[in-house]
């Protein structure tokens, strides 16, 4: 069983907000969509659950789930800021699902009252949602979406409202809330990290358009255009020249990489690949540095512009530096 | 659904072009033309008489020095409820409240007790000029100022006036610059009803005033009742209503200038606790409140118990026969009319109310339609109850609607009056409602119908219920289109007090204070039922 999204669309006025993503989910995975503010992610979400007008089509294996109304689509939702109904108490919330589909109250409360436990949440049914903190709320959000049973559940930046470590610990207990229910999801977030870590597959959108669908790894590591590269991370860029004889020539030097066409080239790559290291033949200046737990981070003045770099211990303002740039590290795109 | 809301905004359309603009319509006509052309002799003619250009005058005069008096008593009230932490907050914030949904015959009756003949201010000798109206509007609208600036200074984010101490400006200079101006646009919206209000007012100005006193809506009830000159009264009406309109415009672009909201914050999150100075704040809140809300009514029950021989319930037992009062009913009967009418009024006000709002606030884009009717639907707030009476007198008295042998004609009147207040209440209530509610119930797989029944009804409910508490106080106390427009013995008892009051002896004073405390235990204990039903609502739900 898989969800399918052909070529599917969402125009507000004349703008393009989704242009025909094509996708596939398969049964208990987790696709994370990773997008900047504005790319669509909240639309596509939106459109696979029939909340917005949408072009092409969403199946669901074999049926078609592109006319059926939101409430038959067997699709949850966790939106971004819960959406509790304010009325209703922590229990009234789960067990909401439930009672439109003639399951009895007391199998319903029941279900509610597992659910609520699975989450964490023992003794808060007779809660008022608004008395709830941001992490609470989150996972009676979850409870909820769950308590229908959803073929597939949708998550609109879930943790975008916690800080971090409340975020790191939440995202480990959903995670194995979801794997324990099996269903298949589709999360949402603008975070890489939180995409790269909870997501058995990474889709990259940018401005209603997929940019790139693969394993994690895969993403990270051979992003699949220069505009990928950079929201992943990639901050230090140069434009080069591929020879034909596999390397490719900088203002930083010439390195053996092979497979590039021959032609102008525009080269990225992470501060990892630019290390801070006496033996290195290139040569710069320190310019900034700041210390990031691991490592120091080092912004390095160059004959050939200013670049991000990592050391092993901070430097000081001016001081002349050696640096080695790993070429595994380098990420080269035609022009 | 849609086809239900169009056919409910439907009927509210032509309800309220038959109660409203067909009225208005009349009274244009009668004072604008003649013989079937336009003649603007009328319009001059009455300009021209001795007195009238004075009453005008005056009438501005007195709106605008009641609203800088107000206001400016109201902002420390304003202030102390809204940043204060205090025992008693809910309490004091109640009580000033009180004048505000009592009738204004019985808030004039009781500046009556207070100040006129045989009361404890008798001798400041103040009935029957500026300053006892001054007082009264005041009462009456204190919680109009101290409520809408209160709830923004509530919730303004004080981080900022915080921020410009810290860079270096003066406690004045932060008031002025950084409080003020995000205080701005609740002040200007408080300041354009209490204007409004007092522009309009007509029973306070009736009980209170005198000779010098009188303003465009007391002459048109005097041209009217008194020489029947209909064609006088129709080109006062009208010029109430340009004046009106006039300031209605002014303040919208006023408030449309007031720049963005500021961030809005929770209250009590950073409220102050009552010490040092702050005291005699608070004390000189308190003293004032006491003065302006308490003292009144409380002289008017006084006086309501004080019989020529002593403490007695010898007013409340007059209540029950004519007596020498000039009524064609007992006060008692009078009640029971008002009651009765109040209840229809309040149906009629919920139900068109109601639509409109709905209609206002329907999912998408407002359209124009909903729009417009938002808008005349808070055309009777400047079209004034007196315009309102005078408006069914002189068009519902022959075919094809004679409603004026009816008694529907009161509580219709009435609600129209109320109509305004319910719509204000409940836009902003049903508006609150997040979209996004819907979305969600919609994914844990609710229809449309229970998608409504979950999000919309509550909403909807607590919002119909606090409207129509309003409605019903409105209702009660109405006075100055019924006075138009009751006949003996459909009589109300705001009508009944007024003109007790304007009978001589003891005896129909005395009746008066007693109806008038009747008429305001009534009038509060109303309200206090449905916010009571409200708040267990809220809770329980």
């Amino acid at each position: 069983m898989t969800l399918h999204l052909e070529h599917l669309g969402v125009a507000y006025g004349g703008r393009r907000a989704l242009d025909a993503i094509d996708l596939t989910v398969p049964t208990g995975s987790t696709l994370a969509v990773l997008g900047a503010s504005g790319s669509g992610k909240s639309t596509l979400l939106r459109a696979i659950a029939g909340l917005e007008p949408a072009t092409g089509r969403v199946r669901w294996e074999r049926t078609d789930l592109t006319g059926v109304p939101t409430h038959r689509r067997g699709i949850g939702m966790v939106f971004q800021d819960h959406a509790l109904l304010p009325h209703l108490d922590v229990l009234g919330n789960v067990r909401f699902g439930l009672e439109g589909r003639g399951t009895d109250r007391a199998a319903a409360t029941e279900r509610a009252g597992a659910l609520l436990a699975r989450v964490g949440l023992v003794g808060y049914e007779h809660r008022a949602v608004t008395s709830l903190s941001g992490g609470e709320a989150q996972r009676v959000a979850l409870a909820r979406a769950l308590a229908p049973d959803p073929r597939v559940l949708l998550l609109d930046e879930p943790y975008g409202a916690l800080d971090r470590e409340r975020r790191d610990r939440l995202m480990l207990d959903v995670r194995s809330v979801l794997r324990a229910a099996g269903v298949t999801v589709v999360h949402v977030t603008h975070d890489h990290d939180e995409a790269l870590a909870l997501g058995d597959a990474v889709a990259i959108l940018h401005d209603g358009r997929l940019e790139q669908v693969g394993p994690p790894e895969a993403v990270w590591h051979h992003p699949a255009s220069a505009r990928v590269a950079r929201f992943l991370g990639a901050t230090n860029e140069l434009d080069g020249e591929a020879t034909p004889d596999g390397a490719v020539t900088t203002a930083l030097g010439r390195f053996p990489i092979a497979g590039v066409p021959p032609g102008p080239v525009r080269v990225l790559w992470r501060p990892e690949a630019l290390r801070v290291d006496p033996a290195g033949t290139l040569r710069g200046r320190v310019r900034d540095s700041t210390f990031r737990r691991t490592h120091h981070l080092v912004t390095v003045e160059t004959t050939a512009g200013r670049f991000e770099a990592v050391a092993g211990t901070g430097g000081r303002d001016g001081e002349s530096i050696g640096l080695t740039l790993d070429v595994a590290g380098l990420l080269v795109f035609g022009r | 659904m849609r086809i239900t809301r169009g056919l409910a905004l439907g009927a509210a359309a032509a309800f309220l072009v038959l109660f409203l603009v067909w009225p208005v319509a009349t009274i244009l006509g009668r004072g604008l033309w003649s013989d079937g052309r336009p003649d603007l002799a009328a319009i001059g003619d009455t300009l021209g008489r001795p007195g009238i250009p004075r009453i005008i005058a005056f009438t501005f005069v007195q709106a605008a020095v009641s609203t800088v008096v107000t206001v400016a008593l109201g902002l420390p009230g304003a202030y102390v409820l809204s940043r204060y932490r205090f025992r008693g907050r809910a309490l004091l914030a109640a009580a000033l409240t009180v004048p505000f949904v009592l009738p204004t015959v019985v808030v004039g009756t009781a500046f009556l007790a207070l100040l006129g003949p045989g009361g404890p201010l008798a001798a400041l000798g103040l009935v029957g000029t500026l300053p006892a109206i001054l007082l009264a509007h005041a009462c009456l609208n204190y919680a109009v100022v101290v409520r809408t600036v209160g709830s923004r200074w509530a919730h303004l984010d004080h981080h900022a006036a915080d921020a410009a101490r810290t860079l270096g400006a003066s406690r004045w200079r932060t008031w002025w610059r950084v409080t003020l101006p995000a205080l701005r646009p609740a002040l200007v919206a408080s300041t354009m009803i209490v204007f409004l209000f007092s522009f309009t007012s007509f029973g306070v100005i009736l009980i209170l005033g005198g000779p010098r006193t009188a303003t465009i809506e007391t002459e048109i009830h005097r041209v009217t009742v008194q020489s029947l000159d209909l064609r006088t009264a129709a080109v006062l009406s009208i010029i109430q209503m340009v004046a009106v309109g006039g300031a209605v415009l002014a303040g919208a672009a006023l408030a449309r200038d007031a720049g963005p909201a500021p961030r809005w914050r929770p209250r009590d999150l950073d409220a102050l606790a009552v010490t040092g100075s702050r005291r005699f704040v608070l004390a000189g809140v308190l003293a004032l409140t006491a003065a302006l809300v308490g003292a009144p009514l409380v002289v008017l029950v006084q006086r309501s118990f004080a019989t020529g021989s002593g403490p007695g319930l010898a007013w409340y037992r007059a209540l029950g026969s004519i007596g020498g009062t000039g009524l064609a009913e007992t006060p008692a009967r009078a009640l029971a009319n008002s009651l009765t009418f109040a209840v229809v009024a309040t149906v009629i006000a919920v139900a068109v109310g109601g639509a409109i709002a709905s209609g206002v606030v329907a999912r998408g884009r407002p359209n124009r339609t909903a729009r417009l009717l938002d808008r005349a639907a808070v055309l009777p707030l400047g079209i004034s109850a007196v315009t309102i009476g005078f408006g069914y007198l002189i068009t519902l008295d022959a075919p094809p609607l004679a409603l004026r042998s009816s008694w529907w004609i009161i509580p219709i009147a009435q609600a129209l009056v109320a109509i305004p207040f319910v719509v204000r209440t409940t836009v902003p209530m049903l508006r609150s409602v997040d979209p996004r509610l819907r979305d969600a119930v919609a994914t844990l797989g609710a229809p449309p119908s229970r998608v409504w029944r979950a999000v919309d009804l509550p909403a909807l409910r607590s919002a119909l219920a606090t409207a129509a508490a309003f409605a019903f106080a409105i209702s009660l106390g109405e006075f100055g289109a019924t006075v138009f427009i009751v006949r003996p013995e459909t009589t109300t008892l705001p009508v009944a007090i007024f003109r007790m009051l304007g009978r001589p002896g003891a005896a129909n004073r005395g009746t008066a204070w007693a109806a008038a405390a009747v008429l305001m235990v009534v009038t509060t204990l109303a309200m206090l039922a449905v916010d009571r039903t409200t708040t267990r609502v809220r809770r329980t739900r």
